[in-house]
């Protein structure tokens, strides 16, 4: 792909770019971060632009009111066009991206506060009670209603490609292709499309004239609103000249969707789909790599001074591979490696792709900034990724675009609505259920199918049997009530603003809700696995094995918490193996219960007429899940959480990391579509110095080479091992090393772990 | 290598042979090149006051307690056939060592983990299954295996034949060495090492003696002959303040070291007090000596002294 080649093109941007003004604009950035850091916060919007936050909502309710005839799809459409036409918007003279628009949640509001409201309590009231009661009870956690509206990225190349004019014309010809043969809703679909980008396009020129009007008032920063002007009227329009109007145009249109009601949770493969941009510039000599730099910083600031360190997973995808398989990392991709490192801030998040023809350098060039603190990365390895994709249907090139999804969800780069996180299952509740007959015993709830006295089973495989009937109970159930919410999905948050952007949403005439999309998938994520295989080994062992205990007697100490049972519970603890430590009988009860429970997934269609697909990670399920789930034969105790990720329990995994990767590439993960991840705590010497460097470098590689999906690392620090004195029990595991020498941090008296404290503290 | 050439009949019968080991450490680092699986050997001639692995010293299999996992169930107690494990008039337990006879009933019961055995019996074959479990790790870091202790060399048969295997499976090796042994258990694991790591603790014979409990003449023996048999060495000095750090003690082992050729890396590694919880838990006094970890700024200066004799320094920075 190549940009702006056309000299005439290049002419005008120079017009715009005079060489006196790159002197006052550059190397800005440091001297701006606490202002820019306040930009949300502190936002003086004009009020001279607009109306005001009451007036703009009293406008989008009369509409609404006169208009509640109409498909919702337009009434939504038209509510965006108000919004972003008539309420106020601030230009800000130190920022290179203009962006403020005071909208006051509105449309958010609309669909939260009222459609989900009124379907929740309507067509899909049902299941919106038992998906309610099922979070409460740590069944599973879904979204409210069954439905996932935060788990999308709209399709980047799309939109760059022509601009948002394009993408109307587009919409003008796949109408007049359906010509007579269109339905109602189709034409709606298409009004509506042609509204909400006809708007945001008014929105980006609204921010062109407030840009020139501010001159006169802010002489010193003219070239930057001249800069930003011209930028704005170019930009979601049509097609980016430069670099930095293809970054104004994805911040623009990522906050556009978001007001209208989505999460946008990919920002797209940043160093393909931004490169052709980047690479024209420099090789222009418009912009330096410097200078490129510090538009990234500006950009990627934003979402840091949103979220100020609660990340929300926004994330932005590096490396891996083109749609033609050859590998892909450039100059763009360590720049935004740089730009990051200098910038120093937790968000966005970054993931980066992996494929056997990674070179070397980028695996070093993460490690080293891993080990130096900036530890959200995730790697993910492209070989299981894109083969679980296409064993899911989609076809092997479109496989290998696809973007992380928020964490490590991966959804195909402008073709997918993915629902990544459209449900949550707890994989030890179903044990729970098992080992009760049906019964939750925290709550009382019959939750599940009656599957017999467990007493009674005189073989571990009964006891099986009736674990795999209760999850497939429970995920039988799950899955109808999402279809019905999907159902209802077109009436509850059309979403015409990004199913425009997604192949092939127009050609159909369909809404993203409708199953425009080329694929339409809905995510299962499995959470606890360690858990559940930890304590079926556990009870196999004990009670049917070792004849050591009897059922009922377990029964008896996991419902008493094992109050008076210590020595048991350490038993169940500490002598039988457990996942995450390489042990062949842990490892093999891990895989037969995933590999259950993501074939049952997979036999699943959903509600859009696309693929269920399986996942294994938890994220904060882990906590929220164990909080109401009761002791585990693993030897946890009630409301403690559930294991991270798809790794160890906490404080188990005394094999350390090579024991973990051990176990966790046993997985088939070309059967978790919807992603995976294993987190690693590494110690600081361990990855110090070249030799560190080295290791880690090879802990990437080994655990890539041996199937492993995604994996996040922590370095750990004082912090650390301040919560591991405060709570033991969850760092059993945990090892400090000091030079060739190694201890567990809990054998260390409390005078010793001071020190070494200390001695971590200051980076030794 | 060299140990495919030995007799097949040798070879079967080396996989047999068993030792003494206390630990495996996996995923190592800084024990040699790469990432590491790290074999410790039970038993050390020497008796290093600052010794941070007591439980490495004595060849012989040894309980140990670990007070913060006590859960207090006294199972122990009731499962010692022999009155070893007992309960103090206020009601806390305690190991009577004279009366112990190490069969290990106590460790059996104690669910809590709170007392362990110190020291177990392997073959080769354990020892390289558990190695090969690795090798995907050395593959991508050119890493391998160290023997490390303990002194390796004071089981010979069982290290020289661990090496031979690993080098027949063309693993990486690294043999750790306080070289307090007689030259001909060097002579037997040599052609199958291919780094070794060398303890030097003090130059003067007279000091060693004192510090170590052995004169520094054989192992300053030992080591000049390897720097002729021509095996990559790497030096590794844990520098102990007010023991080891003065300016005539590193002026002379720069001086010496300076001298040998196959010197690689001399590896500086600050002393620490963080092993105090072993001693106690083994029943044994704590002979650390009570002096700070040296600064950094000690440590550079030190290896700007040792580099001065053309040697390369690693040193924490
Ligand atoms: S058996 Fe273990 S936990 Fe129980 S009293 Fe003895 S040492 Fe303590
Ligand atoms: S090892 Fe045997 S003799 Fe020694 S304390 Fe334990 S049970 Fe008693």
């Amino acid at each position: 792909m190549v940009v702006a080649t056309a000299a005439a093109e290049t002419e005008q941007v120079k017009a715009v770019w005079g060489t006196a003004e790159a002197e006052q604009v550059w190397g800005t950035f440091e001297g701006n971060r606490d202002h820019l850091f306040a930009q949300f916060r502190e936002t003086s919007f004009d009020p001279d632009s607009g109306l005001s936050l009451e007036a703009l909502e009293r406008a989008v309710e009369t509409y609404l009111a006169a208009h509640a005839d109409l498909p919702k799809v337009v009434q939504k459409a038209h509510a965006f066009r108000l919004v972003v036409t008539r309420g106020q918007i601030a230009v800000d003279p130190l920022d290179w991206f203009a962006d403020k628009l005071n909208h006051g949640h509105i449309l958010r509001r609309l669909v939260q506060k009222r459609w989900l409201d009124e379907a929740t309590r309507g067509p899909i009231a049902e299941g919106a009670a038992w998906l309610k009661r099922a979070r409460e009870i740590g069944i599973a956690a879904a979204p409210t209603g069954g439905l996932d509206l935060g788990h999308i990225s709209p399709g980047w190349e799309n939109m760059l490609a022509g601009g948002l004019t394009g993408l109307i014309r587009e919409a003008s010809l796949a109408r007049a292709a359906l010509g007579e043969g269109a339905t109602e809703g189709q034409l709606a679909f298409y009004d509506a499309v042609e509204i909400v980008y006809a708007a945001a396009v008014a929105f980006a020129g609204r921010l062109a004239r407030q840009a020139e009007r501010m001159m006169p008032a802010h002489r010193p920063h003219e070239a930057r609103l001249r800069a930003i002007a011209s930028a704005c009227r170019q930009v979601p329009a049509h097609r980016p000249r430069t670099f930095r109007e293809a970054l104004q145009f994805a911040w623009l249109m990522h906050e556009l969707i978001e007001m209208e009601g989505e999460n946008v949770r990919s920002m797209g493969h940043f160093d393909r789909v931004m490169y052709p941009y980047y690479r024209a510039d420099v090789d222009a000599g418009r912009l330096t790599r410097e200078q490129a730099k510090e538009l990234i910083k500006f950009f990627w600031f934003k979402w840091y001074s949103r979220t100020r360190g609660r990340s929300n997973g926004k994330n932005f995808v590096f490396a891996g591979q083109h749609a033609d398989g050859s590998v892909l990392v450039n100059d763009l991709t360590y720049l935004a490696l740089d730009a990051y490192e200098e910038l120093n801030t937790p968000d966005p998040k970054l993931s980066i792709r992996v494929t056997p023809e990674t070179p070397d350098a980028l695996f070093a060039r993460v490690a080293d900034l891993v080990r130096k603190g900036h530890n959200s990365f995730v790697l993910m390895n492209d070989v299981p990724a894109v083969a679980a994709l296409v064993k899911r249907g989609k076809s092997i090139e479109d496989a290998r675009t696809y973007l992380p999804i928020g964490c490590y969800e991966p959804a195909v780069d402008g073709k997918e609505a993915a629902c990544t996180m459209n449900v949550t299952v707890n994989l030890a509740k179903p044990l729970e259920l098992a080992l009760h007959d049906g019964v939750d015993p925290l709550s009382g709830d019959k939750a599940g199918p009656r599957t017999g006295d467990p007493r009674q089973f005189a073989r571990f495989d009964a006891l099986l049997d009736a674990y795999f009937t209760q999850l497939d109970f429970i995920l039988t159930r799950i899955h109808g009530h999402i279809q019905e919410a999907e159902r209802a999905w077109p009436q509850i948050n059309p979403s015409p603003l990004i199913a425009g952007t997604i192949d092939d949403c127009l050609a159909r005439g369909k809404d993203v809700g409708e199953g425009g999309p080329r694929y339409n998938s809905v995510g299962f994520v499995g959470a606890g696995l360690a858990n559940a295989c930890d304590s079926l080994l556990a009870l196999k062992r004990v009670v049917f094995d070792e004849r050591r205990y009897r059922l009922d007697e377990v029964l008896e100490a996991m419902s008493s918490n094992f109050e008076g049972r210590e020595p048991m519970r350490l038993y169940l603890r500490n002598r039988v193996p457990k996942w995450g430590n390489g042990e062949p009988d842990a490892d093999a009860m891990a895989r037969v219960i995933a590999d259950h429970y993501c074939q049952k997934v997979h036999s699943f269609r959903n509600g859009r007429g696309g693929a269920c697909q399986a996942a294994l990670f938890t994220l904060t399920a882990a906590l929220s899940l164990g909080r109401v789930t009761g002791a585990t034969p693993d030897g946890r105790k009630a409301h403690e959480s559930l294991a991270p990720g798809v790794g160890a329990a906490y404080g188990v995994d005394k094999n350390g990391v090579t024991g973990l990767v051990s176990s966790v590439t046993k997985l088939d993960f070309s059967e978790t579509p919807n992603g995976s991840v294993l987190d690693v705590t590494l110690h600081p010497t361990a990855v110090r110095g070249d030799d560190g460097l080295c290791a880690f470098v090879s802990l990437m590689k080994t655990f890539f080479q041996r199937g492993g999906y995604a994996v996040q690392f922590n370095v750990f620090d004082a912090d650390t091992l301040r919560d591991a004195q405060r709570h033991p029990e969850r760092y059993e595991s945990l090892q400090i090393r000091v030079t060739g020498w190694s201890v567990y941090f809990n054998a260390l008296s409390k005078e010793e772990q001071d020190q070494y404290i200390r001695r971590i503290a200051y980076g030794f | 290598m060299g140990s495919n050439r030995s007799p097949g009949s040798h070879t079967v019968a080396s996989e047999a042979v068993t030792g003494w080991i206390f630990d495996v450490k996996r995923f190592a680092v800084h024990d040699g090149p790469g990432v590491r699986t790290v074999l410790f050997f039970k038993g050390c001639p020497l008796r290093c006051a600052w010794c941070h692995n007591p439980e490495s010293i004595s060849r012989n299999v040894q309980i140990m307690f670990h007070p913060q996992r006590c859960i207090a169930c006294l199972a122990c107690v009731e499962a010692c056939p022999h009155g070893a494990q007992q309960v103090t008039p206020d009601g806390e337990r305690w190991l009577d060592r004279s009366r112990c006879e190490l069969d290990r009933r106590c460790v059996e019961v104690c669910y809590a983990g709170a007392l362990e055995v110190v020291g177990r019996r392997v073959s080769v074959d354990d020892v390289l299954a558990q190695v090969r479990e690795d090798a995907s790790f050395y593959a991508t870091s050119g890493g391998g295996v160290t023997l490390s202790g303990g002194e390796p060399l004071l089981q010979p048969e069982f290290a020289t034949a661990v090496l031979r295997q690993c080098k027949a499976e063309e693993f990486h090796t690294a043999l750790d060495t306080c070289g307090q042994v007689r030259w001909k258990a060097f002579e037997q694991a040599l052609p199958f090492v291919d780094l070794v790591l060398y303890d030097v603790k003090h130059m003067s014979a007279e000091r060693h003696k004192h510090l170590t409990g052995a004169s520094s003449r054989l192992i300053l023996d030992n080591l000049r002959k390897l720097g002729d048999h021509g095996v990559p060495i790497e030096i590794r000095m844990v520098i102990v303040p007010t023991i080891n750090d003065g300016r005539e003690f590193i002026e002379a082992a720069g001086e010496f070291l300076g001298s040998l050729h196959t010197i690689e890396a001399v590896r500086l590694l600050p002393y620490h007090r963080l092993a105090g919880s072993k001693y106690l838990g083994l029943g044994q006094a704590n002979t650390m000596p009570e002096v700070e970890t040296p600064s950094l700024a000690h440590m550079q200066q030190i290896a700007g002294r040792l580099s001065a004799h053309g040697l390369k320094v690693i040193a924490p920075d």
